[in-house]
């Protein structure tokens, strides 16, 4: 059947369902065009959202894993601050102390650095007051003893330093 | 349109979260961490800290910081809760002019409302520099006792705070509603909220338009902190028990327990045994004192069997309140850090015999679903566009009946995948490819959904045809898989309707025996896997032989037939390791071989490049697998 018979053979009615439905059709598919743009958008967004947090979690791994190394630093260090006296030049002493070093070097190449107050005025931002004694003279606020070095990766607080301070 | 924070205000701490893509994601502080201490403070240089760092200056400022401030909120200073909390708080507390509460924080008294409106405003700054745009409206939780006037001042608080506050809705709900338990039609559900200072007991009904609090229970001055309390008291007894000192007049050491002591509970959520190790704790005249204990988890169940009776024994009196049954509850949702403990969720099983919803965050689970409420307000959660996914694994048969998957279990569809794949015999001329679904790593073991022919290959060696099996599943769920020869562009398809239509039955049954079979099925692909290796390498090993010809020694020649013939006589033995060795020893022996071979042919010819075989079929799996065996003539 040619063209001009088909349209012929339409009556008024049928050719304004056909354009309703030509119309219905044309929002549909600009609705789907727009979801499935949308959806195609939002998927992008995701994935730059995906990696960023990937990025991030890498990087808290890294601190939560520096951070368990520090506790077993710490603790070395209390180990050299209580070496007796009548030891301090035994090459063995000596040796182990040189293990507290090499964390000292680990931790630079990888950014960490440390915060140790005694003397300054508490600051929250790097801080974390765990005690406060009265001392006459002396300025309130300030830190007397660390008992805890802070640190820092990257510039940003990883740790506070755990400090007595002046009433 | 901005988008909706979900934020749920707690009494130590508050999340938030936003709907991201689609899904409710918790949002990060400006600290980095996922929740905020519910803290404010004004420090003697009059500055105003919220959060982590108010709480870094607690004990030097206890006058000024203020926290716990979400139990004093939105009530009269006549309460008796008030008046019991008042006793306990460090900061004070006085009566205002209409009735209600005030606290003093630095020079001014505050309404507790201010200083939730300090927190949420925190809140706020962090979440819209963490996302970049402006956030203007927010949905916050609340306890599900929460009067009303409670509940307006969590709101006025919202408002004050710079948010359009869309709705308050309840923490249990907000749990529920991110298990999406609110879909269920007539559903009782128990929420168990054990946080850190808070213990609440919340039933819920479901109807078909709306989520009723039938009851609420609990004590609002138990948590997961006197957790931490026995431990540490534990800890400090058995010191001074031991060495007779007495640790709790020793700040830093008792820093340092109460860390351990977090660190030890948390453990033993995970591991039957912990250590608790504190080298130098102190140290008295004679020297250093280390201290070192084992903690196991039934000594901490023991130790706080007390506080998890009596949360169940109130769980138990918030039932009999509205004269349910246990067996009249379909759903048990778990809140709060301290639920991860294995014996807390013991005792809940043993009252529903059940298994709670524990799969989300319990910290996170109120802000996700405040997050999912949002969602729903901005109308992100459209019904139309939830996609389905893949309940099990989809894959083909491959050499020795292994199940090779293309598309792994909870692939979101429509989806396709296409994978390259070989012969596994000389001149083989056609392949099967046998469809399967499930978890197992035999392809026998797995549900069969179809297979079809794919034939006409010219003659060509083993692993040299390029036969391409793609699966694609639409959105209906229809799975298509075809195959074709690259060298003759020949293709072969199938259509496998309702490959998703499993009965749920079926799919947890599978999935559970693929869980218990898991190990067992991994020895026997990898012996089927070391076999096949074997395989390859003696026929590789056999023809780089017959093509070197006389260019080898006379003695590597019959080195390398001697390991050629060893390795043929135990491949297809059950012994993984034996095939192992002797794959190991064969493979030196013919890369010795080949790497003089390659010297001499660089010596002879200079100028020419040899041909690169090792490329080949590199990124080839194993060679298609052909039920017959009359089509592997190197099986024999």
């Amino acid at each position: 059947m040619s063209k001009e018979k088909i349209v012929k053979k339409l009556s008024k009615k049928g050719l304004e369902e056909l354009e309703k439905e030509m119309k219905e059709c044309k929002k549909l598919r600009e609705e789907y065009l727009a979801g499935w743009q949308r959806s195609k958008a939002d998927f992008l967004n995701y994935q730059k959202e995906v990696d960023k947090r990937v990025g991030m979690t890498l990087s808290l791994t890294r601190i939560k894993w520096i951070l368990k190394m520090l506790d077993i630093h710490d603790n070395l260090e209390r180990a050299r601050e209580h070496v007796p006296k009548k030891l301090e030049n035994i090459d063995w002493v000596k040796g182990v102390l040189q293990i507290e070093s090499q964390f000292h070097g680990f931790f630079k190449e990888n950014g960490v650095e440390r915060i140790d107050p005694e003397g300054k005025q508490f600051d929250p931002n790097f801080h974390e007051a765990i005690e406060q004694i009265e001392i006459k003279g002396k300025e309130s606020g300030i830190i007397v003893e660390v008992l805890e070095k802070g640190y820092m990766l990257d510039s940003k607080v990883i740790r506070p330093a755990k400090v007595k301070i002046v009433k | 349109m901005s988008k909706i924070l979900g934020i749920d205000l707690g009494t130590t701490f508050s999340a938030m979260a936003l709907i991201e893509a689609g899904e409710p994601k918790i949002v990060e502080n400006k600290e980095g961490a996922r929740t905020t201490p519910s803290i404010v403070t004004i420090t003697k240089n009059k500055e105003r800290l919220v959060g982590i760092l108010a709480r870094r200056q607690a004990i030097t400022n206890p006058e000024n910081t203020i926290f716990s401030v979400k139990r004093l909120i939105g009530r009269k200073f006549s309460d008796a809760e008030v008046q019991k909390d008042k006793k306990i708080l460090p900061y004070e507390i006085r009566k205002a002019s209409d009735g209600g509460v005030e606290v003093k924080m630095g020079e001014k008294f505050y309404k507790p409302l201010e200083i939730s409106a300090m927190i949420l405003q925190k809140i706020k700054q962090d979440a819209e520099e963490k996302i970049g745009e402006k956030i203007d409206e927010a949905i916050i939780t609340c306890p599900a006792y929460f009067d009303d006037s409670q509940r307006k001042a969590t709101k006025v608080a919202g408002e004050v705070a710079g948010f359009k506050v869309r709705r308050i809705i309840n923490e249990p709900t907000a749990a529920a509603l991110a298990y999406g338990l609110t879909k269920k039609k007539d559903h009782q559900i128990v929420v168990y909220d054990f946080g850190g200072g808070t213990f609440d007991i919340s039933i819920l009904n479901v109807s078909e338009s709306t989520v009723e609090v039938k009851a609420t229970g609990g004590d609002t001055h138990l948590g997961g902190d006197d957790f931490d309390q026995k431990v540490m008291d534990w800890i400090v007894n058995s010191f001074k028990k031991d060495q007779g000192i007495d640790l709790a007049k020793d700040s830093l050491a008792l820093q340092r327990i109460k860390e351990a002591a977090e660190k030890a509970k948390i453990e033993l959520s995970s591991s039957l045994e912990t250590e608790i190790n504190l080298p130098f704790v102190t140290s008295d005249a004679a020297g250093p004192k280390h201290l070192l204990y084992k903690l196991t988890r039934a000594q901490l169940e023991n130790m706080v069997s007390d506080y998890i009776d009596k949360s169940i024994e109130l769980m138990k009196k918030t039932l009999q309140e509205i004269n349910l049954k246990p067996e009249e509850i379909e759903e048990i949702v778990l809140v709060g850090g301290q639920t991860r403990m294995p014996k807390i969720q013991e005792e809940i099983k043993k009252v529903f015999g059940k298994e709670p919803c524990k799969e989300i965050n319990p910290d996170e689970v109120v802000a996700i679903g405040a997050a999912v409420q949002a969602g729903i307000l901005q109308g992100d959660v459209k019904d139309v566009l939830l996609l389905d996914v893949t309940p099990l694994s989809l894959g083909i048969e491959t050499l020795g009946g292994v199940n090779t998957v293309l598309i792994s279990k909870n692939t979101t569809v429509p989806t396709s995948k296409t994978q390259i794949f070989s012969t596994a015999a000389d001149n083989q001329p056609s392949v099967e490819i046998h469809v399967l679904q499930g978890e197992r790593s035999m392809s026998k073991d797995n549900k069969s959904l179809g297979r079809f022919m794919l034939d006409g290959f010219p003659s060509a060696p083993r692993g040299v045809p390029q036969i391409e099996v793609s699966f694609d599943i639409d959105a209906n769920g229809i799975l298509n898989v075809s195959a074709k020869d690259k060298a003759t562009d020949k293709t072969q398809s199938i259509r496998i309707e309702g490959s998703c239509g499993v009965s749920e039955e079926e799919i947890e049954k599978m999935k559970k025996e693929a869980e218990i079979h898991a190990s067992q099925d991994k020895e026997k692909k990898e012996l089927i896997e070391a076999k096949n290796v074997a395989d390859t390498l003696v026929y590789g090993s056999e023809k780089t032989l017959k093509e070197a010809g006389d260019k080898v020694s006379e003695e590597d020649k019959k080195n390398a037939e001697e390991k050629i013939a060893e390795l043929k006589k135990i491949k297809d033995s059950e012994d993984i390791k034996d095939i192992k060795a002797k794959t190991e020893d064969l493979s030196q022996v013919i890369q010795k071989i080949g790497a003089e071979m390659y010297k001499k042919a660089q010596e002879k010819k200079p100028d020419e490049k040899p041909e690169d075989k090792a490329e080949e079929g590199k990124t080839e799996e194993k060679p298609e697998d052909k039920k017959d065996d009359e089509e592997k003539p190197k099986k024999e």
